[in-house]
């Protein structure tokens, strides 16, 4: 009578066991599988934060091509972005200023035609990253003093620095 | 042999008990799990909603949208210290406001939220504002006959979203407190001892909006305490209205909380340094350009401008400097004219 207690007990205890492995194996995919679904919902977070990053760069003041306060859409004004691109370069202030704006990325004007050189606005790269993106969008450039339209885009390429991805 | 067995019994029940709590907890604890990693998901999902929003609005000035809140939803704040830590937070998650300037209540309820959007011209748009609220705020404004201040709420009426829960009154025993919170705002002289009476365990808050250019907000920390009165500067002048439009008065008006506003004014006259520090460089470019083409009708107020630019750096530090803004704004305003009319490029 006692060994077929002890028994039964070893068989429950058995069925037990083996009942929270399979339980345990069962979670770990499902959390397996959440945390890429996650991980996947951070990356699209960051790739829609490159598009409002090319989106805000098409309406800021220091940018935009004006005429009595009334802003052209997808134009920039060429002396308006040498002026920012200085600014950047010459002053930390500035930079940090705009660090929240730009984040970590890297701007880059690139004249179409007529042909000429690219401007880059603002250089931010970490020196190790996770994954980049990168975005376009046709503009045109203006220049005020000679009265001439290029046809150009924008580059803006978007880093995820490893330090980022490990905190996610 | 009989005890044997209910020995044996009572084990058996111990044993079930124990492997029944374990296996409860062992799902209690997944439960637990899953509704954080659920929580922290769509708190992720709804700030970046949020902030999509944010920019697609900036890129519709004077325009109102409507937005989806969470059930929890949206506190705003720039901390409790005099270091202005702006965020927004869902669900327990911030997010920083960064470049964004947006003023609204502390604690936005509701399913949905109003959210409108002005440029800030001063006189050069030099950032937008975003303005948040929701249809359980009631904004109150308290008038009086004299013209000069029916006409400022006329404009004030006609400026702010129509999806706005307003009452415009001339006595504050006129005033229907209802549960939500009530913004009232003053435009004459306010007598803050008949609002305390008034609104007695009611969630009122108050500001004055003190011409030319100072607004006095009145908060109080529970709703039967007597409100304690904060003056800020805000940047407004009738004379200069071309020159400088509204945003930052409608700002004093959305903020509840002027710690929320200073900050986020701070903010917004850094921005305007910036732009005055790429304006001014585009405008030195011009006067060798137009000199160059013998255009000597072209003079651009370059000195001007890097006093505006001053000016506003010191308003990013706190310092009150509205009334010398609100003349170099008003000197540009006249300047882009001349430059206007005389055939040369304008200077904004």
């Amino acid at each position: 009578m006692n060994t077929r207690a002890q028994l039964k007990m070893f068989e429950t205890i058995g069925v037990l066991i083996v009942f929270f492995i399979l339980l345990a194996i069962g979670m770990s995919v499902y959390f397996f599988l959440q945390k890429t679904s996650y991980a996947k919902d951070i990356e699209h977070a960051r790739q829609l934060e490159a598009l409002a990053l090319m989106q805000k760069m098409l309406y800021l003041p220091e940018l935009d091509c004006n005429f009595l306060q009334t802003t052209q859409d997808n134009c920039i004004e060429k002396l308006k972005l040498e002026a920012l691109r200085d600014l950047l370069q010459r002053d930390a202030n500035a930079k940090q200023d705009y660090y929240p704006t730009f984040g970590r990325s890297a701007i880059k004007i690139v004249p179409v035609y007529p042909t000429g050189n690219d401007i880059t606005l603002y250089q931010n790269t970490p020196q190790k990253y996770k994954q980049m993106f990168k975005t376009h969008t046709p503009i045109i450039l203006k220049d005020t003093v000679n009265n001439i339209n290029t046809f150009a885009y924008i580059e803006i390429t978007s880093y995820i620095p490893e330090e980022y991805a490990r905190e996610e | 042999m009989n005890n044997k067995r209910a020995f044996e019994m009572e084990f058996h029940w111990i044993f079930i008990l124990i492997a029944g709590a374990v296996i409860l907890g062992f799902f209690f604890m997944m439960a637990q799990k899953q509704k954080t990693a659920s929580q922290e998901r769509l708190a992720t999902n709804l700030l970046t909603e949020l902030n999509s929003a944010f920019v697609a609005a900036l890129q519709s000035k004077g325009t109102a949208q409507l937005l989806n809140l969470p059930t929890s939803g949206i506190e705003l704040s720039c901390g409790k210290t005099d270091i202005c830590d702006c965020k927004y937070t869902i669900l327990g998650r911030d997010k920083t406001t960064g470049d964004n300037i947006i003023f609204g209540p502390q604690k936005l309820t509701d399913a949905k939220a109003t959210l409108w959007t002005l440029d800030w011209k001063a006189p050069y748009r030099a950032t937008n504002f975003l303005y948040l609220t929701t249809q359980q705020v009631k904004y109150v404004i308290v008038s009086s006959d004299e013209p000069i201040i029916k006409q400022f709420e006329t404009k004030i009426l006609r400026d702010l979203p129509t999806t706005l829960k307003i009452q415009t009154v001339t006595n504050i025993q006129e005033i229907n407190f209802g549960t939500e919170h009530t913004r009232v705002t003053y435009l004459t002289n306010p007598d803050i001892q008949q609002l305390t009476n008034k609104a007695k365990g009611k969630d009122v808050s108050t500001v004055y909006i003190q011409p030319p250019n100072n607004v006095t907000f009145y908060t109080r920390k529970n709703n039967n305490e007597a409100f304690t009165p904060i003056t800020l500067p805000f940047l407004s002048d009738p004379q200069a209205e071309q020159a400088i439009n509204d945003a930052t008065l409608y700002a004093a008006i959305f903020s509840n909380n002027p710690h929320l506003y200073k900050c986020q004014m701070q903010t917004a006259y850094k921005k305007l340094a910036n732009v005055a520090s790429v304006i001014i460089a585009r405008a030195q470019e011009l006067q060798t350009e137009t000199d160059a083409q013998g255009k000597t009708q072209c003079t651009y107020p370059i000195d001007t401008l890097q006093k505006l630019k001053t000016e506003a750096q010191k308003a990013a530090q706190g310092q009150d400097t509205s009334n010398t803004i609100i003349q170099y704004s008003q000197e540009l305003h006249n300047a882009n004219k001349v430059l206007l009319t005389s055939n040369c490029p304008v200077l904004y």
